[in-house]
């Protein structure tokens, strides 16, 4: 197991150095100018050249991409080009954010959607698993602007009863009661789309496991059916959900653009648009590389998390 | 046993949840929220060309002169001024008492220091060099007295001493482009730096040893509200005081609830640039002709919902310079279809003008994502096609179509906002001298219109500079490098409660110190 971890290591860093390169060939060749955003209509040839010498934009293209590969093996992923400060910095300052979006989403959603999933797959073609489905599909397929606008006019333009936007109460008190009342929206709105995820993969995955001979068995038994689908069934089942999850982890990070956009929500996904109208180049290396690192260890803890759910697996890696 | 423990501990959650979520009644905080789609870059005054950072900079820094909403100059770090007989020294004499908000003297080697960072080819980047170019050297006569001393006269450089005073007890030696000023400044202006979260909001709070009058709220808060469409909801519910309107279908809406009061100011001349080495456009009958064609009032009623003032030149009808006797182009397509007859365009077999084998077909290219362009210019696409004329309307991200289109010349037509400046002078847009290096991407030439725009700098006589700008605006209407179209109105919606707001052209919090609830 440990060499298996070991190799996995070594492939990520390898694929993280093609990461890099692929980003900042695609981010240079995109037309536009990091001056440009500055000065606007107003830049003249002189201001755009200064600008591009003071962030070494002048020198050939493969020689800033060894500085800026040189600098990061040594932990320098430069600087902002808006204000100067280590991307690093600007970088982390976003993460609390977009953890605390999608994390609590993430967690209603795999609670919900998981839930009604054992129960649609209980009542297989009743009405309630078509209701279900139904809900899934819908939630799976609302556009997330229109969602987010619509909870908006509904909950604060309507009810009042929350705020429309941003992570607290800017004049005044805030305390952890006020960030939630701010969360509530943003979270549900990114959290309704995985839901119908989780409960569509989860109800498959179960129906396809009930099937099995031994379960069949297990009801000429006398097991109770709570029994069956919830100690026999849901654990042989888990595989496809864990897959989905690891799925999930990059999109903790990487943050909701659309979502965080319409709430005003300062995360990741705002960083990266923010970043890419200015032609903010560090910034947006380094985004796509943290992201990538924890794309890379999502993917290795579902790895590991399959071992762990299913014991066959790791059986077969040590024979 | 711990099964029986779930429902409970889900209930006790969810009761503290709603405790916790309940919003607690406050008194009201004397403090103003400003909802905006934008956000600053840096907050250095030496290194923000940009006009949203500069709007905020203005309010923390102070500088030697600052404008009104007439575009007037008034004193402010300094007290009076003079210029030498041949216009090229100019003389300040500072206010005394002035502090840092780090509380340091204020004192004429902040003045030198600022101006020589600019004008130093090594500090970059900065605000727009090519601005004060004729700038030679800053001298401090006495702490309280600095002289600049220019190459050649020119009018408009009072005009550019706007530009906020840095403290060099803070700045010297540090490199203006990573320097932790840029996002913690201390300046003397009427609001002193708070707090700053990228993408969330900008805080800044009352300076109680203000020189000038003392600011009346306590707070101003910017709120960053990427979504327009969100940022009207706010307004109109009241989660910000202050809110551009972006849309102006939604003025009426907000304004009804009698809560919200709406201020207006005139923005920069929407108008479309030509590009005149293009041979298509170098005949002037038919720069007339396009101009003829287009029915203003129409665009002005239908897409602005009547929120724009139709435009005659790159000067606003506010400022003192504007001349509104010049030729104008009512919509006239007979008249555009006769001018282009004149020139020798032909209709071809497939209704498309002909001249010389050569079909009349061009690009007409804005700036994605801005609404209001996006419609014009597919409305003029109609028009010009109307008189016959092939028009391919397309839109581009903003940044590379300012770098790779405008910048770089490489259009036909583009519709574009003329930028507000504080001075009428238009050499930067107009002037032969300011093709290579400038804003003159049309390579639009005329002699005439150079040295009138050369001899109103000369001289600091108002009058005679009046009169220069004057003709400078009729020969530019004859001409028509550019058909300007309108000037949008930008409106705000203010909560009604608030008062002492007279948004400028160019700045909206230049008399922030003056704003207070009623």
């Amino acid at each position: 197991m440990s060499r298996q971890i070991a190799s996995r290591a070594a492939q990520a860093a390898l694929l993280l150095i093609l990461v890099s390169l692929a980003t900042f060939s695609l981010v240079r060749l995109a037309p536009g100018d990091p001056g440009v955003f500055l000065y606007g209509t107003s830049a003249s040839a002189e201001d755009i050249t200064l600008f591009r010498a003071r962030w070494g934009l002048d020198a050939p293209i493969h020689i800033q991409y060894l500085r800026w590969v040189t600098n990061a093996a040594g932990g320098d992923m430069g600087r902002s080009y808006q204000d100067g400060r280590p991307v690093l910095a600007v970088v982390a300052e976003r993460i609390p954010a977009s953890l605390l979006l999608a994390g609590t989403a993430l967690l209603f959603a795999t609670a919900l959607g998981v839930g009604l999933g054992i129960f649609a797959a209980g009542h297989r073609f009743s009405g309630w698993d078509r209701a279900i489905t139904l809900l899934a599909t819908l939630c799976y397929s609302a556009p997330a602007f229109w969602l987010g606008i619509a909870l908006i006019l509904v909950f604060s333009v309507r009810l009042g009863w929350l705020p429309s936007g941003g992570i607290r109460t800017l004049v005044g008190t805030s305390d952890a009661g006020d960030l939630l009342r701010h969360l509530a929206l943003p979270a549900a709105v990114l959290a309704l789309r995985d839901v119908g995820r989780f409960a569509r993969i989860t109800r498959s995955s179960m129906l396809e496991v009930l099937a099995q001979d031994y379960l069949r068995t297990a009801a000429a038994k006398g097991l109770r059916s709570r029994t069956i689908a919830l100690r026999h069934t849901f654990p042989n089942a888990l595989l496809p959900v864990i897959t989905l999850l690891g799925m999930s982890i990059p999109g903790l990070l990487s943050g909701a653009v659309i979502i965080e956009t319409v709430f005003g929500w300062p995360g990741m996904g705002r960083l990266a648009i923010e970043s890419a109208i200015q032609r903010n180049y560090p910034v947006i290396m380094g985004e796509v590389l943290i992201v990538a690192t924890l794309a890379l260890i999502g993917s290795l803890l579902a790895d590991i998390a399959y071992a762990v759910a299913d014991p066959r697996l790791a059986r077969s890696e040590r024979e | 046993m711990e099964r029986k423990l779930i429902a409970p501990t889900i209930l006790v959650l969810v009761v503290a949840l709603f405790t916790a979520c309940a919003p607690q009644a406050a008194p009201r905080p004397n403090a103003i929220v400003y909802g905006t789609t934008f956000q600053p870059n840096t907050l250095n005054p030496i290194t923000a060309p940009d006009i949203v950072s500069r709007s905020a900079i203005e309010m923390i820094f102070s500088g030697l002169v600052s404008a009104n909403e007439k575009s007037e100059l008034r004193p402010a770090l300094a007290e009076s001024w003079e210029s030498s007989s041949d216009g090229k020294q100019w003389t300040f004499k500072l206010r005394h008492g002035v502090k840092w908000h780090d509380g340091q003297d204020f004192t004429a080697d902040d003045v030198k220091f600022t101006y020589d960072t600019v004008i130093d080819p090594k500090s970059k980047p900065t605000v727009a060099k090519a601005d004060y170019a004729g700038l030679q050297k800053v001298e401090v006569v006495d702490p309280f007295t600095v002289r600049f001393y220019l190459s050649q006269p020119n009018a408009a450089f009072l005009s550019l001493l706007v530009l906020g005073i840095a403290p060099k007890h803070l700045l010297q030696s540090q490199d203006l482009a990573t320097t932790p000023f840029n996002r913690q400044p201390v300046g003397t202006g009427p609001f002193m730096f708070d707090s700053w979260v990228q993408g969330e909001s900008l805080t800044l709070k009352r300076n109680p040893d203000y020189f000038g009058e003392k600011p009346k709220v306590d707070m101003i808060v910017w709120k960053i509200v990427p979504d327009s469409n969100v940022l009207a909801l706010q307004a109109g519910n009241g989660e910000v005081d202050v809110a551009p309107v972006f849309n102006p279908k939604d003025a009426a809406a907000l304004q009804s609830s009698g809560k919200l009061a709406l201020h207006e100011t005139l923005e920069g001349n929407t108008q479309i640039s030509l590009q005149l080495k293009n041979p298509l456009f170098q005949d002037v009958r038919v720069r007339h002709a396009l101009a003829y064609a287009i029915d203003t009032r129409s665009l002005i009623d239908n897409i602005m919902a009547g929120a724009a003032v139709p435009a005659t030149s790159d000067l606003l009808p506010t400022s003192w310079a504007y001349n509104p006797d010049v030729p104008t182009y009512g919509y006239d397509p007979a008249k555009a279809r006769v001018l282009l007859a004149d020139a020798g365009w032909k209709p071809g077999t497939d209704g498309i003008l002909t001249k010389d084998g050569k079909r009349f077909s061009i690009s007409l290219m804005t700036d994605a994502g801005h609404k209001v362009r996006e419609q014009v210019i597919l409305a003029v696409r109609q028009y010009w096609a109307e008189i016959g004329i092939e028009v391919k309307a397309a839109t581009q991200e903003r940044n590379s179509f300012i770098f790779d289109k405008v910048l770089k010349g490489d259009f036909d037509a583009v519709l574009l906002q003329s930028s507000v400046q504080i001075d009428p002078d238009l050499s930067r847009r107009f002037h032969t001298n300011s093709i290579r290096n400038g804003q003159n991407f049309l390579n639009y030439s005329n002699p005439r219109l150079d040295a009138l725009l050369d001899q109103a700098l000369a001289t600091s006589d108002q009058q005679t500079r009046k009169q220069a700008y004057s003709e400078a605006q009729r020969i530019l209407a004859e001409d028509l490098p550019q058909i300007s179209l309108f000037y949008p109105k930008t409106q705000y919606a203010f909560n009604a409660q608030i008062q002492g707001i007279k948004p400028s052209p160019t700045n909206l919090f230049w008399n922030a110190e003056l704003w207070e609830w009623k």
